[in-house]
């Protein structure tokens, strides 16, 4: 029996080096080119091989004086503001009715919602664009028509979920507060707002992000880059300049200020776990 | 639970927030089929884009695949695919028998790629092909999006893995099993499902994929359809109209067949 016992251990063991192709994609694609990125945000541009010697700061200070980053990023951050408020305000009310439905109309709502998003953002972008120069002309090149284009794109990652967190709702809960004395309206505000919370929270963490960081939209529907994001800025530095340090250096930049956000937003979730059987969905 | 029956503001606002969602869709279809190289004037009805389209030299290049782009987008989604699918359920197996503090290590730092905006990993990959000199090109591509897909399968997986009863695989080894036939004939089996989960969305990733793709090869001239779509953003080709509602169509068939086979199972199961 022990024999067996040791046999079984041993081969367990064996388990453990299948692991190892794993490892070498998370270390060499993953891990060791965001270590390069910061060593190359200190480098000067237009080096090559694998250990340039240079050390500069040239690229840091040049956010502190050059208006580009300072543009891009600020507008940056309002049209993400404005797309996430906008989602937020046709979303929420959308996944309440929707949990208000049958069983079964639920189910076909939610593919309805989701369906889109199986389709290339490209395609879709440029399907919008299309109905845009069809009947609004005069949103091209605006701050409205690029805000319209991510609620397009990213409205279902707001969607889900909240739907997932009132679906879960116990029904007990709203009874009780109706035999309580509660209008529908103060146990909407008072009940119903406060359980959803960390669903809201992971729905405007996946819709500010992404929204902040796009490429495309303003590209598709702001074509005469009027409307300049960080993104773009990037892509600018990269493809037409070949400003690779710089474009590291705006990356990490990037990536504090949405660390920052994600932190601040995750501390907000005080209700994070009262629902029953509750997933993280973020 | 009663269920509160809905009004007439909120059947409009659902109808608005429909039409909002597929008019572009629809008008994607139907422009499809205009005779007119233009794409806000309907002029008539014909077939022509479709033809023009299969036989775009760029996009279908049937005497040598490898120079068009469909034909390397598919290859290098089932290819990354493949390579993420058994690298990341492999990881996701021995992941359930290492160390609980090497294993929170090892989701730390697998959510990186996933929870980054994805600018980030295209920029973060650009510097490594470009220290590495190693010159953009399908291959960096294909490596970008192993990359991106790996994380994605090993959370799919990983907790169908976790939730397994680790008796069935001892006893499996008791019984005399090698490590090879247990991992075949007993493990993967149980965690099927979850294997095509995250093929399934590793393959998506990697066909649709935009932003990555363009940073480390988007300047060697390798297109992948979103590359395509992009750089004749400014010349907008009919033919496009067609590919995507071609692409609208198999979609859309996909799903209304997921939905009738998973209502018919509701019924069974009422």
């Amino acid at each position: 029996m022990q024999d067996l016992m040791q046999v079984a251990k041993k081969k367990r063991k064996l388990e453990h080096y299948l692991s190892i192709p794993y490892y070498l994609v998370l270390i060499i694609l993953v891990v060791i080119p965001i270590f390069l990125m910061v060593v190359s945000s200190f480098q000067y541009d237009n080096q090559s091989g694998i250990f340039p010697i240079s050390f500069t700061l040239n690229h840091y200070m040049d956010f502190l004086k050059a208006t580009a980053f300072v543009r891009a990023m600020t507008s940056s951050l309002w049209i993400a503001l404005a797309t996430t408020v906008a989602t937020l305000l046709i979303g929420y009310p959308l996944a309440y009715f929707i949990t208000h439905m049958k069983a079964r109309t639920q189910v076909t709502m939610l593919l309805l919602i989701n369906a889109p998003m199986w389709i290339n953002m490209l395609l879709r972008v440029r399907a919008l664009e299309q109905i845009i120069r069809m009947f609004t002309p005069f949103l091209i090149d605006s701050f409205a028509g690029v805000v319209i284009g991510l609620v397009y794109i990213y409205l279902p990652f707001m969607v889900l979920p909240i739907y997932a967190v009132l679906s879960k709702i116990d029904p007990n809960l709203l009874e009780s507060a109706a035999d309580l004395g509660a209008s529908k309206t103060k146990t909407l505000f008072k009940v119903i707002v406060p359980l959803s919370l960390s669903g809201v929270l992971s729905g405007i963490l996946m819709v500010f992000l992404p929204a902040a960081t796009t490429i495309i939209i303003p590209q598709y529907l702001a074509p005469s880059q009027n409307i300049y994001m960080i993104g773009t800025l990037i892509e600018k530095s990269i493809i037409n300049n070949g400003r690779i340090s710089y474009a590291s250096a705006v990356a990490i930049v990037l990536s504090v200020v949405i660390l920052g956000i994600v932190y601040y937003i995750k501390k907000l979730d005080k209700y994070k776990g009262v629902n029953s059987n509750e997933k993280e969905v973020y | 639970m009663k269920k509160k029956s809905i009004n007439l503001y909120q059947i409009t606002f659902l109808i608005l927030v429909f039409l909002f969602i597929y008019a572009p869709i629809i008008s994607i279809a139907i422009f499809s089929f205009n005779e007119a190289n233009s794409l806000t004037r309907w002029s008539g009805f014909t077939f022509d884009r479709y033809i023009e389209l299969f036989t775009d030299r760029e996009l279908f290049n049937w005497s040598n695949p490898r120079e068009s782009i469909v034909f390397m987008t598919l290859w290098i989604a089932v290819a990354s695919t493949f390579v993420s699918t058994v690298i990341g359920t492999l990881a996701a197996i021995a992941l359930t028998q290492t160390k609980k503090i090497f294993r929170d290590i090892t989701m730390t730092v697998n959510n990186i790629p996933i929870v980054s905006p994805e600018i980030i990993t295209a920029v973060s990959l650009l510097v490594l092909f470009g220290a590495m000199q190693i010159a953009p090109s399908y291959n960096t591509m294909l490596l970008a999006h192993i990359a991106f897909s790996t994380p994605y399968v090993l959370i799919t997986v990983y907790p169908k893995v976790k939730s397994l009863d680790p008796n069935i695989a001892d006893a499996a080894y008791d019984l005399g099993a090698s490590p090879l036939k247990a991992l075949i004939k007993v493990i993967l089996p149980q965690i099927k499902v979850a294997i095509i989960a995250g093929a399934a969305i590793a393959f998506t990733m990697s066909f649709d994929d935009f932003i990555i793709s363009y940073f480390v090869a988007g300047s060697s001239g390798d297109k992948n359809i979103s590359i395509y779509l992009y750089t004749n953003r400014l010349s907008p080709k009919p033919i496009i109209n067609a590919f995507s509602t071609i692409i609208l169509v198999i979609i859309g068939g996909k799903i209304t067949y997921d939905y009738f086979k998973s209502g018919k199972k509701m019924e069974e199961l009422e």
